[in-house]
């Protein structure tokens, strides 16, 4: 019996102690579902950062139908008469000079998804520098400047719709304070410079692959030249001609070239990939195009046959009508829901152009809006070359070729004439800016 | 690295008590152990105090023990009955004993740390039991949880719904966590019980949760309902932290202990009973009470026309007036001799629900084995299987109004919805799906393969007179396979057209695998038979791993099922694996059993917390003074026990598992596939949410223990509550767990225990149970917000600091919101009756809830589609105007929430049961044959306007889990029993 008991308290102690003693520590488990976004920081891999970069490209896409909607119906290019929420007919419009909730989706949805985008463009430009995937300082240089570029074209869109940003986010747990439109959009024109910095000593190729939609754009030399345009565009803003002309030079403007020649999004229909939420399903979803601008344009513009048409009486009662606003044509900018959304184009180029030479060199302008002209089935301008005219054949031709885009309503606020802007209902307003959200306050 | 320096204490401490044992004489102890008329009790337990070294007593109540030495106390314990021990020598080596009913419980053994546990009446806490006989006694129970209702105090215990199979949540003493599961711990025999809830999938045509395949709408079962109620030998129930510290952080919901039967020695004994019951729908609602001038004057004359055609369908008697029948057959053997015992039992149940094409199915088997393989060394293993499946319909929330429940509430009693004659339904477009057809060809079955095991071993290190060391070493696996199957054919009406999904088939796997491996070495010292002092010391590592698949397909091939045959495939996988470590220390005092004091604590780390080894303490301490026991103390005769208690403890639940990750989701843009972050910031620094609760009370008895009555009130306070906080969005998140909360928890809980008869043919025993709790959120670090529900026009709970945990809030006409209600009853009382009257028994309970609002939106619904059953009635109109109908939709048109919230309390005959024993004189004492009738929910009182005031549409989801949308509707059953015992 003492030997049984001796074996037994030998191996029960054994147990107790292979049970607890080496085992103190616990392994903390990596998370088994998805990778973490520390893991991909510090010694990424190129596939790791391929993967960052096609993340970040589609991440762009994401929520974007809310910086296009909220703009173009501000800024009273159409309406949204889905009767899917009252707020778009509502609060978008300011009924009864009705203020823009800073805790609505109208409000906070784009701000949250461009900041997103930021995230991911920064997660990019941080995960490339201290990769381990033996790329050289230019190609890493290619990578980063590639992210900063999109890290500022997401900056800007806020700062369109928004008067304060904040431009310091590198740290989710120490963001940076918020900053005024001006201060903004100079951080926007100085994150454009770095990345073309980098850019330009990115060498010759690009060391992880762009989708389609950068067809053309996917080097570092030619990424530059969209850096560029983007440069162009935020110092039109800036009002800073002299400097729109010299970014327009190092771009991809082309007096001869296709308008549509630029940078877009794509989509798919497939499992993780994203539908063109621009697209609307005639008759169904029902954008209605403010009356005034098919009315207030050229007889002949093809542009206004190419992005409205008119809705199928058998479906729907026209006209269209929800809380007293009403339209008798549709929203068809897009074809079918993997049509290509423009980020920036030939076409806006053009008119940067003769809107920065207004002033300095007209012919040019002329020339460059007759480009725009000639390719919607228009004659060469005829009208008065002063200053002030040139100004106004630029603004709607940027209303023609620009619809929907998120232009109009810019260029009417940069130019002073919001006032211009029609308001349907009695009591309504044209809101200015949208407001800082609340969680940011 | 304090582990390693406790261990080695722990090891010298086990080294100094085992001393070598000489050889001693040994003498043979005897004896009958008999109850108060001197009848012999068989199957008592005989110990020698401070060993392992015991016996039960034979058919006739003798026993016969041998024991080394020549001197020994002994111990008697028979269930129902209270202790007593005798001192027993070689000289006086016989020793008849007779053992007094013990009518209070008091010497009822109850758990008092991981490995240790202590006589009722020495408890300085308020731990409910329930009994074999309580739980399955009076009726055939459908899951162990059903079995719980209104049987102790302190518990809001909820049915999700009526579907076979199971879906209950209990909550402990109040709310404990806001995000968080709230479902207290299993532990069967020592074995974590793994209690989930997997969604089966429905959501993907229900699309109850839009954007999302995971739903918790989808009326899915929790896994505690595979144990089988009749393994059960007790369960015992630590609500808060000052009774379930000692299990650390994972007990915040509170720990359902349960033990499971074990043979006796003896002759072997055959059980075999069979159940038969039927159900019913607890109550259907009817119609709008039509005539063809009302059809005309609510719908038009187009609608009129059909009525006179086609006349009146009663759907709703059609798909929920069917009854159910539930056969359940048992069988049981146990037995063994004084070295070895076993049970064995097995179980085959079948029974339909009272919708066509539900039902639930279980075959489930145990076998227990204790055996001795010295005096120091016992063994005992537990092994459980179970194969289940249940078909639960298609019920709860849908936004495409494809289930039944919701398509019934727009479906006009004069539509035509049965099949032509090749078994083609017709489409009902103004509804969205035929309910007919959805009853007869939607599949949504969950299958459960399940083993639960367990082995413990106990070895008795040193044993004299004084003192004792024993170690324990535990070990147990619970292991479970569940399937989801999900059917939604091609030819169903509403995915026959192109461009819909045109057939869906989900199918969901689910492994599961918990194990967990403990140590203790627990160490007595008796300074006499009332004064001792106990001391344990355990470390446990427990593991978790859950691994799902669910794989969803649509575009079915034709009349084809498989997802093979599917057009479309997606998949989604979900792993959730963690790993804890614990260590436990208690010191257990006695002083003269008049002062018995604890103090204990637990130290935790786990994979889930931020900081995986950072430890977390949870300290206990308890005191109870039995002031019976002083000598002051002159009112035997009147108050024979008088008990004040006092206990705290803490306790915490771990943050989500998700929590502390910033992840990325997958992505794909043209050829290409990436990573993007998702909108949860993770939290590195996340903690557990911690609770402290403070329990006090009294217990006593009058009488000779005729009277017993127990007052308990606690105070619970959780804090660092973990919260979705919102986050500025400008980081690139949305939203991020954070520690940002504390609520507090005050409840009374009174019992009392009265036996007004008891001669030896007529016993009655009443207990009346009384419970209620109130809450509040006393800190709240973020702003005040609302969850749970749909929308605060349709109500929802609001979390906001002063206010209940529970209020419900919603949306007024002048705009801000209101509180409408409180989802917290007002009380919980039930009375239990047992009456014993020479071989017939009575037993019944009796469960009032009073108070306690939910949110229904099935009457919503109905009113949305103009067909309630109560829409003419003019009861709700306080200016008598308006019919109820126009009067719930017009207020809320004008934007009040107030219409769907309603007061969910009830008064039910929970459990009633008539048995007759047949005199052995009949069955010639070779069979014990029994037969009763019994009853569930037999009487139902509520004015809730709907099938049932019990019911989730969000499951297990406690700040939702009083939500209402057109739910499986609730049964009550009467069963038949038979049983016979050899």
């Amino acid at each position: 019996m003492k030997f049984i008991n001796k074996s037994l308290l030998i191996g029960g102690m054994a147990s107790v102690m292979m049970l607890f003693t080496p085992a103190c520590n616990i392994d903390p488990i990596p998370n088994p579902n998805a990778p973490t976004i520390g893991s991909l920081q510090e010694g990424a891999s190129l596939d790791d950062l391929q993967l960052l970069t096609s993340g970040l490209e589609a991440i762009l896409r994401f929520d974007m139908e809310y910086y296009y909607w909220t703009t173009a119906i501000v800024g009273r290019e159409y309406y949204d008469l889905r009767g899917t929420d009252p707020r778009f007919t509502g609060e978008l419009v300011g009924a009864q000079g009705a203020p823009l909730d800073n805790n609505g989706f109208l409000t906070t949805r784009s701000w949250a998804t461009q900041y997103r985008s930021i995230r991911n463009a920064i997660n990019l430009a941080n995960a490339t520098s201290k990769s381990r995937a033996g790329l050289t300082d230019a190609q890493k240089n290619g990578i980063i400047g590639y992210a900063k570029t999109l890290q500022a074209y997401n900056l800007l869109l806020i700062l369109n719709r928004h008067k304060s940003c904040r431009l310091d986010v590198n740290d989710p747990l120490k963001l940076g304070p918020l900053v005024d439109y001006t201060t903004g959009m100079a951080g926007v024109a100085q994150l454009l410079d770095e990345a073309n910095t980098a850019l330009t000593g990115a060498g010759a190729e690009l060391a992880v692959k762009l989708s389609s939609g950068f067809t053309g754009f996917n080097t570092p030399a030619s990424l530059s030249k969209f850096n560029r345009a983007l440069a162009a565009r935020v110092a039109l803003y800036q009002g800073d001609k002299a400097k729109v002309r010299a970014a327009l030079g190092a771009s991809f403007l082309d007096l001869n070239g296709n308008m549509g020649a630029g940078v877009y999004h794509i989509f798919g229909l497939g499992g993780n990939d994203e539908r063109n939420p621009l697209f609307v399903v005639p008759d169904k979803e029902v954008y209605t195009v403010h009356p005034s601008w098919p009315a207030d344009a050229e007889a002949g513009d093809q542009r206004v046959a190419s992005k409205i048409r008119n809705f199928d009486p058998m479906e729907v009662t026209i006209p269209v009508t929800l809380d007293d606003l009403s339209g008798s044509q549709q929203v068809a900018i897009f074809d079918d829901p993997t049509a290509l959304v423009s980020i920036i184009r030939n076409e806006e180029l053009l008119l940067i152009s003769a809107e920065a030479n207004i002033g300095s060199d007209n012919a040019a302008s002329v020339a460059a809006i007759n480009k725009v002209r000639n390719a919607a089935g228009l004659a060469d301008y005829g009208g008065a070359t002063t200053d002030a005219a040139l100004l106004d054949e630029v603004v709607k031709q940027r209303r023609y070729s620009l619809f929907g885009e998120g232009h109009y309503w810019l260029d009417m606020r940069r130019l002073g004439r919001l006032g211009q802007l029609p308001r349907d209902r009695t009591g309504d307003i044209v809101h200015e800016f949208f407001p800082v959200p609340l969680q940011e306050l | 690295m304090k582990h390693k320096s406790l261990l080695k204490t722990l090891m010298l401490f086990a080294i100094l008590f085992v001393g070598a044992q000489a050889a001693r004489a040994q003498f043979a102890a005897t004896g009958r152990v008999t109850d108060s008329n001197g009848e012999g009790l068989p199957g008592a337990t005989v110990v020698v105090v401070g060993s392992t070294l015991g016996t039960t007593t034979d058919v006739d109540g003798n026993y016969r023990l041998q024991i080394p030495g020549t001197t020994a106390r002994l111990s008697f314990s028979y269930t129902g009955f209270k202790n007593v021990t005798a001192e027993v020598s070689s000289a006086a080596s016989r020793t008849d004993i007779t053992l007094e009913d013990d009518l209070a419980g008091l010497d009822e053994v109850i758990i008092s740390g991981l490995a240790t546990s202590v006589k009722r009446s020495n408890s300085a806490n308020a731990v409910a039991s329930i009994s074999s006989a309580q739980l399955t006694g009076v009726t055939a129970q459908q899951t162990m949880e059903g079995a719980m209702y209104g049987k102790f105090t302190g518990a809001e215990i909820r049915s999700n719904s009526g579907a076979p199979g199971g879906g209950m949540s209990i909550r402990m003493r109040g709310v404990t966590s806001l995000f968080l599961d709230q479902q207290p711990l299993y532990i069967i025999d020592g074995v974590y019980l793994d209690n989930s809830t997997i969604s089966s999938g429905t959501n993907a045509v229900s699309a109850a949760a839009a954007g999302g395949n995971a739903s918790n709408q989808d009326d899915s079962s929790n896994r505690a309902a595979d144990i089988d109620p009749e393994d059960i030998e007790s369960i015992e129930i630590l609500k808060g932290a000052s009774t379930a510290a000692i299990y650390g952080s994972r007990a915040a919901g509170g720990v359902v202990i349960i033990t499971t039967k074990k043979g006796k020695a003896g002759k072997t004994r055959v059980s075999l009973a069979q159940t038969t019951g039927f159900s019913q729908a607890t109550r259907l609602l009817g119609d709008r009470g039509w005539d063809a001038a009302k059809v005309e004057k609510v719908f038009g004359a187009a609608d009129r026309a059909r009525f006179e055609k086609d006349g009146l369908t009663d759907y709703e008697d059609l798909l929920y007036g069917n009854t159910g029948i539930a056969s359940t057959t048992r069988l049981s053997v146990a037995g063994g001799d004084d070295r070895t015992t076993f049970f064995i039992g097995s179980t085959y149940k079948d029974e339909s629900g009272i919708v066509t094409n539900t039902g639930y199915n279980r075959f489930s088997g145990r076998i227990n084995a204790t055996h001795r393989l010295t005096n120091k060394l016992e063994i005992a293993v537990q092994n459980f299987f179970t194969n289940t499946t249940a078909d639960r319909g298609f019920f709860n929330n849908s936004n495409t109004n494809t289930t039944v429940g919701y398509a019934l509430a727009f479906t006009k009693p004069w539509e035509k919805l049965q099949a032509n004659e090749d078994g083609i339904y017709p489409a009902l477009n103004s509804v969205g799906s035929n309910v007919l057809e959805t009853v007869n060809t939607v599949t949504n079955r969950e299958g459960i393969n399940r083993y639960i095991g367990g082995a413990t071993a106990t070895w008795t290190i040193q044993s004299t007179d004084k003192s004792n060391l024993k170690a324990i070493l535990r070990g147990g696996l619970d292991n479970y396979t569940q399937r989801n199957t999900v059917i939604f054919p091609r030819q169903l009406s509403y995915f026959r057209a192109e461009g819909s999904l045109q057939g869906v088939a989900v199918s969901t796997s689910t492994i599961n695998k918990n194990t967990n491996l403990e140590a203790f070495l627990v160490h007595s010292y008796f300074l006499s038979a009332k004064t001792s002092f106990r001391t344990s010391l355990g470390v446990q590592q427990l593991d978790f791993d859950q691994n799902q698949v669910q794989t969803t397909g649509n575009q079915l091939n034709g009349s084809q099922t498989s997802l093979s045959q599917a057009k479309n495939i997606s998949v989604a996988q979900v792993e959730t694996v963690s790993r804890d470590k614990g260590l436990a220390f208690q010191e257990e005092m006695t002083f003269n059993d008049q002062i018995i004091a604890t103090v204990g604590f637990r130290a935790d780390k786990s994979s889930n917390n931020g900081d995986a080894n950072k430890l977390y303490y949870y300290p206990k301490a308890n005191l109870a003074i039995n002031l019976h026991e002083f000598d002051f103390w002159t009112l035997d005769n009147t108050v024979s026990n008088a008990k004040l208690r006092v206990a705290y403890g803490q306790s915490g639940r771990f943050p989500g598992f998700n929590d502390r990750f910033s992840l990325f989701d997958g992505a794909a843009i043209g050829t290409q596939s990436g990573l993007y972050s998702n909108t949860l910031l993770g939290n590195g620094d996340i903690q557990p949410e911690r609770q402290s609760e403070l329990e006090y009370g009294a217990d006593f008895s009058f009488m000779k223990n005729r009277i017993n009555l127990a007052i308990t009130l606690y105070n619970k306070k959780i804090d660092d509550l973990l919260i979705r906080a919102q986050v500025p969005t400008s980081t690139g998140f949305t939203t991020q767990v954070q520690n940002a909360g504390a609520l507090v928890n005050k409840g009374i809980e009174l019992s009392l225990d009265i036996t007004p008869i008891k001669t030896s043919k007529f016993i009655w025993n009443t207990v009346i149970n009384f419970w209620k709790n109130t809450s509040e959120v006393t800190r709240l670090d973020v702003p005040a917000f609302n969850v749970g529900g749909f929308a605060a026009s349709l109500g929802q709970y609001r979390i906001e600091q002063g206010k209940s945990a529970t209020q419900i809030v919603g949306t007024t006409k002048e705009g801000p919101l209101k509180v409408y209600g409180n989802a917290e009853p007002d009380f919980n009382t039930s009375l239990i009756n047992s009456i014993a009257f020479g071989n017939f028994d009575f037993n019944f309970l009796l469960h009032y809830k009073k108070g306690g609002d939910g949110i229904n939106l099935s009457t919503l619904l109905y009113d949305l589609g103009g067909l309630t059953w109560d829409y003419d009635d003019k009861t709700l109109d306080p200016a008598g105007v308006e019919v109820n109908g126009d009067y719930r939709t017009n207020t809320w048109f004008a934007g009040n929430a107030g219409p769907w919230i309603e007061d969910t309390g009830y008064f039910r005959l929970r459990e009633v049961g008539a048995f007759y024993t047949f005199p052995t004189s009949v069955t010639k004492d070779k069979v014990k044959l029994r037969i009763g009738v019994s009853g569930r929910n037999l009487i139902n009182i509520f004015t809730y306007n709907s099938y049932d005031p019990e019911v989730s549409n969000f499951g297990n989801n406690v700040l939702a889990n009083t939500v209402e949308v057109t739910p499986f509707p609730a049964a009550r059953t009467v069963n038949f029993h038979v049983n016979a015992t050899f």
